[in-house]
């Protein structure tokens, strides 16, 4: 139970948020679907001054701009799910929420931008967002910038993210046509985290042949990294080179992740495994 | 009312120099705190459930509050009452515990060793217990084998975790007198042990348990925070509850232990001697009955396999990591998951098959009631028909042609077979673990009636069961019968729920009570129908005259005639209608036989597991995608409630050996500390249960009824292991190590390839 | 710094407002200041499901969201479930088909099938499964759970 008081703050816009945040000077904590926070207050593991409820920011829905499509901060798993956007320019983005476990219940309730301003390893979104080359837009009292997904994520737990910066929205850019998705993700059961994951966006022409190919996996690195996949472009996708990537994503898996539930080498392992079945989704 | 928060060790092994709770005392809404040297003071020591100096092992005081010492992480040191669960919890942040950390020691084997740090100061090594079981000349049997295997099976640290976590709440009177109430499995014997820990008589108090959100070994008693509620509501002068947090409720662990064995066995399979030296890992001893498992786990060898020659030794070992707790199989998986192991091992190496060399070795349906080698006294089975049942429900034939086709695709499924042997409704001497238990049937003068026992139900639904029985025996319908359960001061003494008894030992003593009742409402109602006793029957609320079924009268206005006719009617039974009885099952002996052995268990229930899986052999991961399983527990009363105990179990089991695993850091300080690092099977992880009953009921009990609930939880996690080690033996694996985890499985499958594999 | 605030919500259908400490969890005011403790605490973490209610039509781990946060929502508990005592199409399938042993997850349950069917009226097992994944049972081995919404299912075609 929650033991430390704080002072709770539901803000009604972004502009009354980073003004909260930037008054809180730190002590404050930011609340999205809470999946992560309020468990960790729950434990005393955070303790801040001022909790910053987003519920009623008006940072959650999905839009169409030039830049490709604009995804609030808060928008949940299922809102992802139920938007037809989604499902038509970035499904690998459906899929992913798709395999979010924790029931329907936690992708109700759990947010796109949660997962990325936490970013544990053990966490879908991050790869795909790397793969999509997302970018994501931080306010802060004195203005916005945007910054790639894959720059964002610096390490287990730490991102480009500074104190007195929100999240507001995920911009992905309007994929080609040609476009196919693959995603692979390893959990060890249904109550696992994810162990690794791998998102593959893939430009085939009519023939099969690889026009471009972006991958990336997560959770076996401390951060989402983009695997070198130039050697498919100009070929189609074969079991034998799936393989070869396959060795270049182990090899690019130099600074494995441990935690209670797998140790950097069976990360390091299986990095390469997820890499080539996403690819293989994404070819088929 | 008024809520208790407990502070605990963050070391799993230091000296308290010093505790201040006086910054807690002054919070916000803070009624009193509590440390271990005031704690001293105002209770006396935790009794044991089980105290291992019975057995001739070690014993130490164990405290609701540590004194001096803690001996593992999460251990209570200090308590808060307040006002709220939030300034309760807050509290506990301004208490400072001053520690000298020691060096904590967490391997079972280090413990053993000469110059290992002592858990407890004043003992002379870390082994509580040493017991051997033997039986025969094994060394001349192992020469004498033509084959002998030598290896050693592990099972890590794993938990019961039933979802609601334990809750206790204690409210004193004016009078002195004590209410508990609490998420537990064994009111009457806490009653008990209370009176014994806060040195006031056992009628000032009372045990209530209503409804128990899963006990699952884990609420039996013998925590801490019993009594320690219990003082803090004292001392607080109001009514105080604690909630237990998940974290806390996997502090408990259980089964840990290795086994280091040879087997040996002859060119046909016959296995002819085993030797095996099990050491288990208890982490603190504490007062709850967990350590009692490593016991178990010993004296079930070798379950239903008639094997000449073994010798068994178990020692149990305390270390720095978490207490133990009863598990449901109280050890018996065990026993269970290394025979299992053992007996595939050897069919592996003379490439023999798996259902045919347990046909060569298990008792035969002729030979029961059987002795084994520790001295249980098998009542019956028949286990090669349930072998028989087992290969016809999975087609096992065709299973074995399919695992072939997919071998050459590269695939690997993998064919799990266990055989299962559960000794349950145990009476252990010299404890409160009682194999027979009481139970009092009342029928009113409406003809209701009302049924009180000393079992208790953690929601196995016993309580159904038994109104069930009730309901047979008096010939009423199930809903004039209520039930009243768990509460010290309306039932008949009783031991509560454990050791799957509740039907063995509260089922017969119903059955017992209200053929007393029955008999009354008979002879009232030859009486009034003028008819022999002998020919009343009793059934659909009706009295009848036996071939003459217009002689009837209804059983309510017999029970009215009795209590409202009584001196009218001369001859009509005397009220009330009332009986208490107790049933002692027949197979239990204490006096130790020639040889030195008890025989405590009274049922034996069985099962053949089957399952198939498929490995995943680039992650080790593990898709289970059958699971088949004959069960017999002898008579049924609610066939229902048995396949749901059945499947229950099975999937606990298999959770249990796949990917539920309580870890600890180096320091001794735990990380599974949710759901998301003790990771129990959801539905999604196991396909529907195939389940066929067979029935050879015990000649032992009155109905012939077995115990039913522990079964399950060994074979579930054997066949698992089994199926593993089967769908990884073309890659030259031999499943040794549990639990078979992606991260384990794609270790083992890593090892056999760097050496080169095999088969 | 307020030591409470006002909260006011539609619990099974009625307005409620109470004061509460912006400490207490969602599912400790739904059972306790509201007083309805059908709703279980079985983990605290989100992973148990045993704390499922739905809010504002959607259903939710109540453990996960600090009470100040519902202030303004629509509330369903278990208690809400049954109209005039008479059991839901689920809830008497759960019944009849032994869907529960201690029944501490059942109130989660109920919400997780509840909140399949009104999608998927006829759902295979593997989407049964997959409908309650966010939700442990430790007593049945979920075969029971799986039939019972099955049944439900059923029923509720039938009728
Ligand atoms: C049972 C269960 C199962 C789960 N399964 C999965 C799974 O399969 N895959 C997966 O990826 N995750 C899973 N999760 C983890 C997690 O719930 C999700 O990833 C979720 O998206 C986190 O989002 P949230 O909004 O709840 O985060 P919150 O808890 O609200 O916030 C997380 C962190 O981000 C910060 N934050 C949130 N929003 C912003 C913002 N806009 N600006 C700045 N900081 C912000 C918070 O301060 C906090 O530090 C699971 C969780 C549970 C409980
Ligand atoms: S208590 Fe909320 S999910 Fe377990
Ligand atoms: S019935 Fe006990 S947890 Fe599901």
């Amino acid at each position: 139970m929650i033991g430390q008081r704080f002072e709770y703050h539901a803000p009604a816009s972004v502009e009354e948020a980073v003004g909260l945040l930037a008054a809180a000077n730190g002590d404050a904590n930011v609340i999205a679907g809470g999946t992560w926070v309020v468990p960790e207050l729950t434990h005393g593991i955070r303790t801040p001054a001022h909790i910053i409820d987003l519920r009623h920011a008006e940072l959650s829905g999905v839009s169409a701009s030039d830049a490709g499509i604009t995804i609030g901060a808060t928008t949940t798993y299922s809102a992802l799910l139920d938007s037809p956007l989604v499902g038509e320019w970035a499904a690998l983005l459906h899929t992913m929420a798709l395999g979010v476990t924790g029931g329907a219940q936690v992708r109700n309730q759990g947010t796109i931008g949660g997962s990325a301003c936490y970013a544990t390893p053990s966490s879908d979104a991050p790869a795909a967002l790397v793969a999509l080359d997302a970018s994501l837009t931080l306010a802060e009292a004195g203005g916005t910038r945007d910054v790639r997904a894959e720059t964002f994520f610096e390490g287990a737990f730490r991102s480009a993210l500074k104190q007195g910066e929100l999240l507001t929205e995920i911009v992905v850019p309007e994929p080609p046509s040609n476009v196919q998705f693959g995603y692979d993700k390893l959990k060890f059961c249904e109550s696992s985290w994810p162990i690794a994951t791998a998102a593959c966006v893939l430009g085939l022409d009519g023939d099969g042949v690889v026009e471009f190919a972006r991958l990336a996996v997560g959770g076996a690195n401390t951060k989402p990294y983009v695997v070198d996949t130039s050697l498919l472009v100009g070929t189609p996708v074969t079991r034998d080179l799936a393989d070869e990537v396959a060795e270049r994503a182990r090899e690019a898996a130099d600074d494995p992740y441990t935690d209670v539930l797998a140790d950097g080498a069976y990360r390091q392992q299986v990095s390469g495994v997820v890499a080539k079945r996403a690819l293989l989704d994404a070819a088929t | 009312m008024a809520y208790a928060a407990v502070l605990r060790s963050p070391h799993a092994h230091a000296r308290i120099k010093w505790i201040d709770t006086e910054n807690a005392a002054k919070a916000p809404g803070v009624i009193a705190t509590l440390t271990g040297e005031e704690a001293r003071e105002l209770a006396g020591p935790i009794p044991f459930f089980i105290d291992p100096a019975v057995f001739g092992g070690k014993t130490t005081e164990v405290r609701c509050l540590a004194v001096d010492k803690v001996v593992m992480a999460g251990q209570p040191v200090a308590a808060v009452v307040a006002e709220s669960v939030n300034d309760a919890e807050a509290a506990l942040a301004a208490i400072t515990v001053d520690y000298e950390v020691l060096s904590p020691v967490l391997d079972a084997d280090q413990a053993m060793s000469e110059d290992a740090p002592r858990v407890y100061d004043d003992w002379d090594d870390n082994v509580v217990i040493t017991i051997p079981f033997v039986e025969g000349d094994v060394e001349a049997a192992l020469d004498a084998a033509d084959h002998v295997i030598e290896d050693e099976v592990s099972i890590h640290r794993l938990s019961t975790q039933p979802i609601e976590p334990r809750g206790n709440m204690a409210v004193w009177e004016q009078d002195g007198s004590l209410t508990f109430y609490g998420s537990i499995q064994n009111p009457h014997p806490l009653r008990l042990h209370l009176s014994q820990s806060l040195g006031i008589p056992e009628r000032s108090i009372r045990v209530i348990a209503p409804n128990v959100g899963g006990g699952l070994g884990l609420k039996m008693h013998g925590h801490p925070e019993e009594t320690l509620v219990c003082v803090l509501a004292k001392l607080a002068g109001r009514p105080v509850k604690w909630h237990e947090d998940r974290r806390e409720t996997l502090l408990i662990g259980g089964i840990e232990q290795r086994h280091r064995f040879k087997i040996g066995f002859m060119n046909d399979g016959t296995i002819v001697a085993l030797q095996n030296r099990i050491i288990t890992n208890i982490g603190m001893l504490g007062a709850s009955p967990g350590w009692g498992m490593s016991f178990l786990s010993a004296l079930s060898f070798p379950l239903g396999y008639k094997i000449a020659a073994t010798d068994v030794q178990v020692q149990a070992v305390t270390t720095n990591k978490g207490i133990w707790n009863a598990t449901r199989g109280y050890g018996k998986q065990g026993t269970n998951v290394p025979m299992e192991r053992m007996v595939d091992m050897a069919a592996r190496h003379l490439g023999m098959d798996r259902i045919e060399i347990r046909r060569q070795n298990l008792i035969e349906a002729h030979e029961f009631p059987f002795t084994t080698n520790s001295g249980l006294h098998i009542d019956s089975g028949d286990y090669h028909g349930a072998l028989d049942k087992l290969v016809e429900l999975i087609d096992y034939e065709e299973l074995k042609a399919e695992q072939e086709r997919l071998r050459q695709e590269g695939r690997y499924l993998g064919i799990g077979i266990a055989y299962e042997l559960t000794p349950e409704a145990a009476d252990i001497p010299g404890t409160i673990v009682g194999g027979f238990d009481s139970c009092q049937v009342k029928m009113g003068p409406s003809g209701n009636v009302t049924v009180l026992t000393g079992v208790t139900s953690p929601g196995s639904g016993n309580d159904t069961g038994i109104v069930q029985i009730v309901a047979d025996e008096l010939g009423v319908p199930i809903d004039s019968i209520g039930i009243v359960q768990g509460d010290t001061e309306a039932c008949p003494y009783g031991f509560g729920n454990y050791s799957g008894r509740s039907i063995v030992s509260g089922g017969n003593s119903a059955v017992l009570a209200a053929r007393d009742v029955a008999d009354k409402v008979q002879a009232g109602a030859a009486l009034l129908l003028e008819a022999a006793q002998d020919d009343i029957e009793l059934a659909n609320g009706l009295a009848s005259v036996k071939g003459a079924p217009e002689q009837a009268i209804p059983i309510a206005k017999v029970a009215e005639t009795i209590y409202t006719l009584n001196f009218a009617i001369p001859g009509i039974p005397e009220p009330p209608l009332e009986s208490t009885r107790v049933y002692k099952p027949d197979n239990i002996r204490h006096t130790p036989d020639e040889k030195g052995r008890i025989q405590p268990y009274p049922t034996y229930s069985f099962a053949v597991h089957g399952a198939v899986v498929e490995v995943d052999v680039e992650t080790g991961r593990i898709e289970i995608t059958r699971i088949g399983i004959v069960h017999d527990c002898g008579t049924m009363i609610n066939p229902a409630f048995i396949e749901g105990q059945m499947a229950g179990a099975v999937v606990m089991g298999m959770g249990n050996a796949w990917t539920e695993e309580l870890k600890y850091d180096e320091d001794g300080i735990p990380l599974s500390t949710r759901f998301k690092t003790y990771l129990m099977p959801r539905a999604g992880d196991v396909p529907e249960i195939e389940l066929v009953h067979q029935v050879t009921p015990s000649p032992f009990t009155l109905l012939g009824t077995k115990g039913a609930g522990e079964a399950g939880v060994g074979g579930g996690m054997s066949v698992l292991t089994n199926a593993v080690d089967d769908a990884l033996a073309p890659l030259g694996v031999t499943v040794t190590e549990l639990p078979v985890s992606p991260p384990n499985v794609l270790a083992a499958i890593n090892r056999a390839r760097a050496n080169g594999g095999a088969a | 710094m307020s030591d409470t605030l006002p909260l006011g919500v539609t619990l099974n259908g009625i307005e409620r407002s109470v004061e509460v400490d912006p400490r207490r969890l969602l599912v400790e005011v739904v059972r306790d200041e509201l007083g309805q403790p059908g709703t279980h605490i079985g983990c605290l973490t989100g992973d148990c499901g045993a704390c499922t209610i739905e809010l504002d039509g959607q259903i939710v781990k109540s453990c996960l969201l600090l009470a100040a946060s519902a202030n303004g929502c629509e509330i369903t508990t278990i208690e809400g479930l049954a109209e005039n005592g008479e059991l839901t199409t689920i809830q008497q399938a759960f019944w009849d088909e032994y869907g529960f042993q201690c029944g501490f997850c059942l109130p989660g349950m109920l919400f997780a099938a509840k909140d399949l069917l009104e999608v998927n009226a006829t759902p295979t097992d593997g989407e049964i499964r997959s409908a309650i994944n966010g939700n442990l049972c430790r007593c049945t081995g979920y075969d029971t759970i799986v039939k019972s919404i099955a049944e439900a299912a059923r029923r509720m075609a039938a009728a």
